[in-house]
C-alpha cells in the first residue's frame, strides 16, 4: 500500500510539471482569428475558392427548413458547401467545448444570454456591426438583447418570442367553455382549469423538465409581479441588489405550485421537454398548452382540431397582465477563417429568400422589419395575439427577465420550479436557494 | 571472485531485463500518462481557480470551489444518490447476478438462450438505453400508461421518472436491465472454475441447495465477486451518461449524483473550477473505495 | 427414493425455467417495443404499443432518421474510431503484459501496481483540460485523437487483464527460449502471441463494444458534425426529436441494427469471452 501511494504521487509530481506548460486554456483562442481572412478577400477577385460552412443549428421544429435554407444557400453560390447539423435544445450544454477548443462552428445557433455574451467577449463571435446592411434590417427591440457592453452586436435574433398558452378549442367546448370564457386574470384562470377538469380533461399541458420552464412559469411570473408593476429587476438583478426571497418572486414559484396542487397540470409535468409537450397536446391529452409563441407553426399545421390562444392571466383582477417580448434563439458567426462566408450566410437569412424560406417553415413572428407580406405565411390568429401583446395597454411587455441572469442561475430555474412542483421545496425555500445561488461568490 | 563475477552478471542481466520490460511497457504507459495523468494533473490545476472553460484569464481562488461545491444546495442529495447506488444498487446487482448465474449454471438446454438474452441490453449504447426507458416511462403516451389505460387502470400510473420518491428506483431499474447480463456471465466464468469434486463431496455429506450455496458456492466465487463489485461502484461513482440521458438529473436535484453534477457545472454552468473541484472529490472516493473494497474482499479470499 | 429425488429435481427445473423465461420476457419487452414501433406509423405508437398491423406498418421512420442522421457517416466514424481504438489497446496492452511478465523485476512489479492503481481514476477529471490538449496538438476531430484518449482510459485495465493472463503461462517457455538464444521481441512474437489469442478476443469484445457505444468522449471533443458517432448522433437526435417518437424509434432501430448483428453472428464468441475473461481477475 505504502509503496502504491508513493508511486502515485511520483506520477502525480511528474504530471503537474509536465502539465504545467500546458495550463493556460484558451491560450491558443486568438491565433486563428485573424490570418486566413486576408487570402480569401484577395483570391475573390480571381476565382472563388471552395468554401466548406459549418452550421450547428438548433432546429428541432425547422429541420426540413434549415436543410432547405442550406441547398437554397449553396445553389446561389456554388463554391460554398453547408455542413449543417442539427444541436439539441441545450445549445450551450453543445457549444461550450467546442468554445473551449476553439473550434466553434462557423454558424450557429446562441441564445440572448450570458453564455454567448463571453463567447463574444472571449473574442469567439463575430461583431455583426461589421455587416451595417444586417443590422439596420432587425426589429430595434431584438437587436439590444444582442449587444455587449462595448458595443458590440454578437447575434442576430431568430425571430420575435413571447409565450402564450395554446387551447384546444374541441376540448374546451367539451367542457362547456366557449371563447367568452377565455379567462382574464389568476382567479378565472383556476376557474376555467376547474371546469376543464370536473370534463376529466387533463388542463394545462408545460414542460419543466428543459429550459421551457424559464419561458414558462417563471417568465410570465417575473413579468406580472415585476415589470408589470413598474419594478426594474432587470437592472436590480445587474449590479447585485436583487432579493429574490422577496413575495414577488416567492409568488412566482407559489403560482406554479397552486396550478399543481389543484391537480391541473399533466401527468409527467416534471418530466417533460418541450418537444414533447407539443406532442402530448396535438395528440389531444391535453386542453392547454403554454408555450413560446415560436411553436406556432407546427402547433397550428399539426393539430387535428381548432386551436385558440391567449396570454396567460397570471395577474389578479384588476392588475395590468404581464408579458414580454424577447428574442428568440438567433443565429451568431464565429470569428475564423470563414467568417466572411457566414456573414453572406447571415445576410441571406435577414436580407435574401433564407428569410422567407425560414418564415414559412416556422410560422413564427418575423425578426425583421420590412419584407414582402405576400410572401409569408403567418396564422391570423397569431398574428393578432401579437399586436395585441405588443400594443394592448393592458398588457405591460418587456425584455424576458432572465437575459441577465448568469449561466449558473438559468439552469437552476427549471431544477428550483421541478423541485415545487413536486414539494421538495416550498416556494420560500426554492427562493431561498435561488437566492443563496445569486449571492454565491 | 567466481562468485562475485557471476553474482555481477546475474545482476546485469536482470538490470537489462528490467530495462527489456521498461521498453515493453512505454507506449502504454505514455498514452496513460499524456492522455490521462497529465489532463488530471491539470484538473487538479483548474480546481484552484475561477475558470468559466470560455475565458482566457482566470483568477486563483483557493479552495472556495471545494467550498462552494461542499456548501451547495443540492450537495447532501448528491451525497445521498450517490450512496443509494453504492449501497442499495450494487451488492442488490451483484446479489441478483449471482442469483441467475447459479440458477443457469445447470438450468439445461435454455441456458445458452437465456445468456444472450439478459447479455442483450449490455451490447447496446447507454443512449440507447436512456432514450427506450425513457419512452417506456413516459406516463401520458407510453406504452405502460396506454396498457393500463387500456384495462381501466390509469390511475395507478405515475410519472416515474418525474417524482423525487420514485426517480432512483426508476434509474436503478433501467440500470439493472442494463448491466445484470454482463455481470451473470462474468459470475458463470467463475462458477465454471469450481471443481466439481467438492459439490460431489458436499452431496456426500447431504448438504442442502441453500448451504451449498453458502458454504462453497459464494466463497469459490470471491475472485469474480471482488471484480464484480469493484467494477459496479467504480461504475456507480463515474457513470453519468444513463443519468444525462434518462431524467437530467431531475426532477430538481432528486437523481442528481455527483458525476453529473460535475458534467453539468462544466458544461452548463460555465463554472469549470468547480466541476474540477468535484471530480477530484470523485476520484479521490472512486479511487479509496476500489482500494478498500479490493483490500478487504482480497482478504476474505485468502481467509476462504 | 432415488426416482422420487430425480422427478423432484425436474420438477424444480422447470419451475426454474418458468422463472427464467419469465425474466427474459421481461429483459426482451424494451427492446421488442423499440423494434415494433420503428416500424409503426406514428398515430398508432401510443395506441398499440406492442404489437404491428398490416395497417400500422411503414418503412418511414427509418428511413427518414436514416437521412436525418447521416446515417452511414457515423457509422463509418464509429468503425473507424472502434478498430483504430481495438488495434492500438491489443497491441499496446499485450506489449506492456509482456514487459511486466518477461522482467519479472521489483520496478516492474511497481509498474504494474501503478497501472492497476489508475484503473478506477475516472476519465472525467482528465476531460475539460484534454479538450484543450487535444487541440494544441492538432488532434481534435480526428480517430487517433479519440482513439488515444480511449486507449488512456481503458489500457490500465486491459494490461491488468494480459497481466493476469500472461503469468499464469509457464516461465520455463520464456528460460528456454532464452537459453537458444531468442530475444525479447522474438519471444513475444513467436510464444506469446499465438498464447494470447483468447484473451485477445476478451478484450476485443468487451473494449470493442464499449468504445463503438460510447457517447462521452466524441460528446466532448468532436466538433465537425462530419466526425459524430453513431452514439452522439443518436444523442442530439433523440434529445432534438423528443416527441417525435416515430423517428426517434427509427433512429434507435439504426442504431442498435449492426451491433445486434454482430452480437447474433458472434453470440458464442461474445459469451465465452465475457465469461473466460473473468476467471483471470
Amino acid at each position: 500500500m505504502k509503496k502504491l501511494i508513493t508511486l502515485l504521487s511520483l506520477l502525480c509530481l511528474a504530471a503537474t510539471t509536465l502539465s504545467a506548460c500546458a495550463a493556460q486554456p484558451g491560450g491558443a483562442q486568438s491565433e486563428s482569428a485573424s490570418t486566413p481572412t486576408a487570402t480569401s478577400t484577395a483570391s475573390e477577385t480571381t476565382a472563388v475558392p471552395p468554401v466548406t460552412l459549418t452550421m450547428a443549428l438548433m432546429c428541432n421544429d425547422f429541420y426540413d427548413t434549415a436543410q432547405e435554407m442550406a441547398a437554397a444557400f449553396e445553389s446561389q453560390n456554388p463554391n460554398v458547401t453547408v455542413e449543417l447539423s442539427q444541436i439539441p435544445n441545450a445549445i450551450n450544454e453543445y457549444l461550450q467545448p467546442k468554445a473551449a477548443a476553439n473550434l466553434l462552428p462557423d454558424f450557429m445557433s446562441v441564445n440572448a444570454d450570458s453564455f454567448a455574451l463571453s463567447l463574444y467577449e472571449e473574442g469567439l463571435l463575430a461583431d455583426i456591426n461589421d455587416y451595417p446592411d444586417i443590422k439596420s434590417r432587425i426589429i430595434p427591440q431584438l437587436v439590444d438583447p444582442f449587444i455587449a457592453p462595448d458595443g458590440g452586436y454578437f447575434g442576430v435574433s431568430g425571430g420575435l418570442s413571447s409565450v402564450t398558452i395554446y387551447y384546444n378549442k374541441e376540448l374546451f367546448s367539451q367542457a362547456g367553455l366557449s371563447d367568452a370564457d377565455i379567462p382574464q386574470d389568476w382567479p378565472q384562470f383556476l376557474a376555467v382549469c376547474e371546469s376543464i377538469q370536473s370534463a376529466n380533461i387533463t388542463p394545462l399541458i408545460v414542460a419543466t423538465a428543459d429550459s421551457t420552464a424559464n419561458n414558462t412559469f417563471w417568465t410570465i411570473g417575473m413579468a406580472t409581479n415585476f415589470s408589470a408593476k413598474g419594478k426594474d429587476y432587470a437592472a436590480a438583478v445587474k449590479d447585485g441588489s436583487f432579493d429574490f426571497t422577496q413575495p414577488g418572486y416567492v409568488d412566482v414559484y407559489a403560482k406554479a405550485k397552486t396550478l399543481m396542487d389543484g391537480g391541473y397540470l399533466v401527468k409527467g409535468v416534471t418530466s417533460l421537454k418541450a418537444p414533447g409537450a407539443m406532442d402530448t397536446f396535438l395528440q389531444g391529452e391535453g386542453a392547454m398548452l403554454f408555450a413560446g409563441i415560436w411553436l406556432a407553426g407546427p402547433v397550428f399545421n399539426g393539430a387535428e382540431f381548432e386551436v385558440g390562444v391567449m396570454a396567460a392571466p397570471w395577474n389578479e383582477p384588476g392588475e395590468k397582465k404581464g408579458c414580454f417580448l424577447g428574442s428568440e434563439t438567433g443565429y451568431a458567426i464565429a470569428k475564423n477563417a470563414n467568417e466572411e462566408w457566414s456573414a453572406k450566410f447571415l445576410d441571406f437569412v435577414v436580407n435574401g429568400d433564407g428569410f422567407y424560406i425560414y418564415q414559412n417553415g416556422r410560422g413564427n413572428q418575423p425578426y425583421i422589419l420590412d419584407y414582402d407580406e405576400s410572401r409569408i405565411k403567418m396564422h391570423p390568429d397569431m398574428a393578432a395575439y401579437v399586436k395585441m401583446i405588443t400594443t394592448d395597454t393592458d398588457f405591460a411587455s418587456g425584455q424576458p427577465p432572465y437575459q441577465v441572469l448568469q449561466s449558473k442561475m438559468l439552469t437552476q430555474i427549471p431544477t428550483t420550479v421541478q423541485q415545487v412542483l413536486n414539494g421538495e421545496s416550498t416556494p420560500e425555500q426554492a427562493a431561498e436557494i435561488f437566492n443563496d445561488l445569486y449571492n454565491e461568490k | 571472485m567466481k562468485y562475485k563475477e557471476k553474482r555481477k552478471r546475474h545482476l546485469d542481466l536482470a538490470r537489462n531485463d528490467t530495462l527489456i520490460g521498461f521498453a515493453f511497457i512505454a507506449p502504454s504507459a505514455l498514452i496513460i500518462i499524456l492522455f490521462m495523468i497529465v489532463p488530471a494533473a491539470m484538473s487538479v490545476h483548474y480546481c484552484l481557480t475561477d475558470w468559466n472553460g470560455v475565458s482566457s484569464s482566470y483568477n486563483y481562488v483557493g479552495l472556495q470551489n471545494f467550498t462552494n461545491v461542499i456548501t451547495a444546495a443540492e450537495f447532501p442529495k448528491l451525497i445521498s444518490n450517490t450512496l443509494f447506488l453504492m449501497v442499495l444498487y450494487v451488492p442488490v446487482l451483484n446479489i441478483l447476478s449471482i442469483l441467475f448465474a447459479v440458477i443457469l449454471f445447470d438450468i439445461g438446454k435454455l441456458s445458452n438462450f437465456y445468456k444472450i438474452v439478459m447479455y442483450l441490453p449490455n451490447i447496446l449504447s447507454v443512449v440507447v438505453a436512456g432514450v427506450i426507458w425513457r419512452m417506456i416511462y413516459n406516463p401520458v403516451i407510453g406504452p405502460v400508461a396506454q396498457l393500463l389505460k387500456l384495462i381501466g387502470l390509469s390511475h395507478l400510473m405515475q410519472d416515474w421518472i418525474g417524482q423525487s420518491g420514485t426517480v432512483m428506483y426508476a434509474l436503478s431499474i433501467g440500470i439493472l436491465w442494463y448491466a445484470t447480463g454482463f455481470y451473470t456471465l462474468i459470475y458463470l466464468g467463475g462458477l465454471s472454475s469450481i471443481p466439481m469434486d467438492i459439490y460431489e463431496a458436499a452431496a456426500i455429506d447431504g448438504i442442502g441447495h441453500f448451504q451449498k450455496l453458502i458454504y462453497i458456492t459464494i466463497p469459490m466465487l470471491m475472485p469474480s465477486i471482488t471484480i464484480n463489485m469493484v467494477l459496479a461502484t467504480i461504475a456507480v461513482i463515474t457513470g453519468f451518461e444513463l443519468q444525462l440521458v434518462l431524467t437530467e438529473g431531475g426532477p430538481g436535484y432528486a437523481s442528481l449524483t455527483m458525476a453529473l453534477k460535475a458534467y453539468f457545472l462544466a458544461f452548463r454552468e460555465q463554472r469549470l473550477g468547480m466541476s474540477m473541484a468535484l471530480s477530484v472529490m470523485i476520484t479521490i472516493i472512486s479511487v479509496t473505495a476500489s482500494l478498500i473494497m479490493l483490500k478487504t474482499l482480497r482478504k476474505r479470499e485468502v481467509e476462504s | 427414493m432415488a426416482k422420487h429425488k430425480s422427478t423432484r429435481k425436474a420438477g424444480g427445473k422447470i419451475a426454474l425455467n418458468a422463472v427464467m423465461m419469465a425474466v427474459a420476457l421481461a429483459y426482451l419487452l424494451p427492446l421488442w417495443y423499440v423494434l415494433n414501433n420503428s416500424f409503426k406509423v406514428k398515430s398508432f405508437i401510443s395506441k398499440q404499443p406492442f404489437y404491428l398491423t398490416a395497417k400500422s406498418f411503414t418503412l418511414n421512420n427509418i428511413a427518414e432518421a436514416f437521412d436525418k442522421m447521416e446515417y452511414l457517416v457515423a457509422v463509418k466514424n464509429s468503425l473507424l474510431t472502434t478498430a483504430l481504438t481495438i488495434i492500438m489497446l491489443v497491441i499496446f496492452g499485450s506489449l506492456a503484459g509482456f514487459g511486466i511478465t518477461y522482467a519479472k523485476s521489483k520496478p516492474l512489479e511497481y509498474a504494474y501496481t501503478a497501472y492497476v492503481a489508475v484503473i478506477s481514476i475516472p476519465l472525467q477529471i482528465a476531460m475539460v483540460p484534454l479538450i484543450v490538449m487535444m487541440r494544441r496538438i492538432g488532434l481534435t476531430d480526428s480517430y487517433l485523437g479519440m482513439a488515444f484518449i480511449y486507449n488512456a482510459s481503458y489500457l490500465p485495465f486491459i494490461v491488468f487483464l494480459y497481466t493476469g493472463f500472461m503469468r499464469t503461462i509457464p516461465r520455463e517457455l520464456i528460460d528456454s527460449a532464452k537459453i537458444d538464444g531468442c530475444g525479447p521481441l522474438k519471444i513475444y512474437l513467436k510464444i506469446f502471441m499465438p498464447l494470447i489469442t483468447t484473451i485477445t478476443g476478451v478484450v476485443i469484445i468487451i473494449r470493442g463494444v464499449s468504445c463503438w457505444n460510447d457517447l462521452f468522449v466524441p460528446l466532448i471533443v468532436v466538433s465537425k458534425p462530419s466526425m459524430f458517432t453513431l452514439p452522439l448522433k443518436l444523442y442530439v437526435f433523440a434529445t432534438a426529436q423528443e416527441g417525435q417518437w416515430h423517428i426517434v424509434f427509427g433512429g434507435v432501430f439504426l442504431c442498435i441494427i449492426p451491433i445486434i448483428i454482430l452480437f447474433f453472428a458472434m453470440q458464442k464468441t461474445f459469451i465465452k469471452g465475457i465469461m473466460s475473461g473473468s476467471i483471470k481477475g
